[in-house]
């Protein structure tokens, strides 16, 4: 198998994106995958990543194609977000979370990482009302609920 | 193709995985903020909030240094067995007991026999008492349990537990890979199940255990790594050589009864030839020689980790330390040892530029003040100071020198400081004041705890706002509480406003204010 052996993906909409193994192998699903079928050349079907997102992660992949720390980082949830990084995440809310369930999907661990801390971030000490502002959710529990006892303040 | 529109959904959050996953990243106020959002996310948070759990009956002592980022403790004052304020309710527990993968069960509670049924995915347990209910939870996580712990109450000297027959039942473990259990016995007849579960094992520790002598399996200690023999003993089959027994050893802990001088022949089974892989050492309480210890330390090249509280470490010792270890030391653990003086100490400090850890009875003021440490990367620090008096008169440049050595060390997340004075050399001299010298220590960005309890002086409400404002890290502070009440309900209040997440407590013995932040 050589380096430069590429890789077909199709989105969700039927979108064609190619791409080189190694970058493809960022990837634990499509690693995974790529090594039991083996090269034949067909297309790898993603139904449940649109084209956009997937353009999204690849270009996430591509920038870190030739990272050496790229699996061992992030697991200090303490650690600063590089530049790049910073920038790659600056999108919309709906573009994040579907980043999220893409990352979560295509099991791309450093990417879920960067994904979640950001929005951890945006999220960080604020009150449940704020939260509720920065994400556009509505409050659906009752006034009971919300009374309920569920921490206790005694 | 037509435009994509993304409509911002709870998804994400409804995939147990993702949940879990992103609830790493808060801490605990943010998560339970997150809580009240609304019923989809608390729904797809609440269990994240089980993932470990500590269960403590009310005693008298309850904080040890080292807690885990997630234990939940019990108040002092609440003497059932609730949970403390602003944490989860009892509701919250029972739904969401099947999620607990850590458990640490000290004593003994009717809530445990509640949860029991429910706990079946169990990688971690440590309980104080080998109860039924104990025994019941074994049996239904043996294809999960990843570390078992059995051992005393921690919070009661000389606490043990009898272990019975215990190494039928943990055959079965297929996932277990750290044991450490106090008071049990490997009789003759259970030798070989006792050699088959240590062939998977990468920890043992045995606290008050017996191993008799017994049929031996082959290549039984194969992949212990880690090997605490607390109070326990090998047969004497096992004892001429360690690493022939366990090849792959990096941490050793032999920790015999105080006061019986050890005719255990330590130089003879520390015998190098195999022990480079070993880099961790702990001897604490063994009587073994200066002489001897200086050998050991010779025959060990990649030792790193040395502990000898309680131990005649000396002259001896402490040259190989500086002259063959110095660059290789990272953390060296000397308390309560008389022969381990000012002077040893501070050629460790001045030769021992890897230093992280360090403990010792009493380093000299003076030298402290004037000589510089080449450890700039300390990360844990216990010492006293002595030879106070011998400082420059006047108060702040007597302080000067002393905090700014201690400035320096930027890295600093555990500082321990205490002062040693003898009646004649008169009264202590250091404070705690931020005029004095304290202030010096706002380089100090990443300490988490200070411990200032044997210290004469007490903190004022001036200087404990200071800390608490800069030193953002901390987690844990003890040290006197002022006897003055004006300064102490000042400073109460302040440390309740400012941090909200900080509990409070007093141990029953003197007026000692341990402040513990989550």
């Amino acid at each position: 198998m050589s380096a430069h052996s590429q890789i077909l993906l199709t989105s969700s909409e039927g979108t064609e994106f190619i791409i080189d193994r190694d970058i493809a192998d960022k990837s634990m699903l499509l690693k995974c995958m790529l090594e039991d079928i083996g090269e034949i050349g067909q297309a790898v079907p993603l139904p449940n990543v649109s084209g956009p997102i997937l353009t999204k992660v690849i270009e996430y992949c591509t920038h870190h194609r030739d990272d050496p720390n790229f699996l061992s980082a992030n697991d200090d949830v303490a650690a600063d977000i590089d530049e790049w990084d910073l920038e790659y995440c600056k999108v919309d809310q709906g573009t994040l979370y579907e980043l999220i369930l893409a990352a979560n999907y295509l099991d791309i661990k450093p990417l879920m990482d960067l994904t979640c801390k950001t929005v951890a971030n945006m999220i960080k000490a604020k009150s449940p009302e704020e939260i509720r502002k920065t994400f556009n959710i509505t409050n659906d529990f009752t006034p009971d609920e919300e009374d309920q006892d569920w921490v206790d303040e005694h | 193709m037509g435009p994509h529109v993304f409509i911002p959904s709870d998804e994400p959050l409804d995939r147990r995985e993702v949940a879990l996953h992103f609830s790493r990243f808060l801490d605990k106020p943010t998560l339970l903020a997150c809580l009240q959002v609304s019923r989809s996310w608390f729904a797809a948070l609440e269990p994240c909030l089980w993932h470990s759990f500590t269960l403590l009956r009310d005693h008298p002592n309850p904080v040890s240094p080292h807690q885990p980022r997630q234990v939940i403790q019990q108040r002092q004052q609440d003497r059932s067995a609730s949970l403390p304020r602003r944490y989860p309710t009892l509701g919250s527990l029972q739904r969401n007991a099947r999620h607990i993968t850590r458990l640490r069960y000290f004593g003994e509670l009717p809530l445990l026999k509640a949860l029991v049924p429910h706990l079946n995915q169990l990688r971690y347990l440590e309980a104080t008492r080998y109860t039924d209910d104990v025994k019941q939870l074994l049996k239904q996580n043996a294809a999960t349990l990843h570390t078992l712990i059995l051992r005393g109450d921690p919070f009661i000297p000389g606490d043990t537990i009898m272990i019975d027959r215990i190494w039928h039942h943990l055959l079965d473990f297929t996932a277990l890979r750290v044991l450490e259990l106090n008071g049990a016995i490997v009789s003759d007849y259970e030798g070989t199940k006792f050699g088959l579960l240590c062939r998977k094992l990468a920890s043992l520790s045995l606290i008050d255990s017996k191993l008799l002598e017994r049929p031996k399996s082959e290549d039984e200690f194969l992949n212990i790594r880690t090997l605490v023999l607390d109070r326990s003993f090998l047969p004497k089959e096992d004892q001429p050589s360690l690493f022939e027994v366990c090849p792959a050893l990096e941490n050793f802990t032999w920790r015999s009864r105080s006061g019986k001088p050890s005719t255990f022949k330590f130089l003879d089974f520390l015998n190098a030839g195999r022990g480079e892989a070993l880099s961790g050492l702990d001897l604490s309480g063994s009587q073994i020689t200066d002489s001897d210890l200086a050998s050991i330390i010779r025959l060990l090249p990649g030792l790193t980790r040395l502990r000898a509280c309680n131990s005649l470490f000396g002259p001896e010792s402490t040259r190989m330390i500086t002259e063959m270890r110095q660059h290789q030391i990272q953390e060296l653990i000397l308390l309560q040892c008389p022969g381990f003086t000012q002077t040893y100490a501070q050629e460790v400090l001045r030769t021992c530029s890897r230093l992280r850890v360090f403990s010792a009875p009493a380093v000299n003021a003076v030298e402290m003040s004037q000589l510089r440490w080449s450890c700039t990367g300390l990360e844990e620090l216990d010492i006293s100071i002595a030879g106070t008096r011998r400082l420059p008169g006047r108060v702040t440049p007597r302080h000067r020198g002393i905090y700014s050595q201690l400035a320096v060390l930027t890295n600093l997340r555990v500082l321990r400081l205490g002062e040693v004075t003898d009646m004649e050399e008169g009264p202590f001299l250091l404070d705690l004041k931020v005029h004095s010298g304290l202030g010096l220590l706002s380089t100090l960005g990443k300490l988490e705890v200070f411990d200032c309890e044997k210290m004469k002086p007490v903190m004022e409400f001036f200087d404990l706002q200071w800390v608490v404002r800069n030193w953002e890290s901390l987690k844990k502070l003890v040290g006197s509480v002022h006897p003055n009440y004006e300064q102490r309900d000042l400073s109460n209040e302040f440390l309740s406003s400012q941090l909200p997440f900080l509990e409070t407590y007093l141990t029953q013995e003197e007026c000692t204010l341990a402040l513990v932040w989550k």
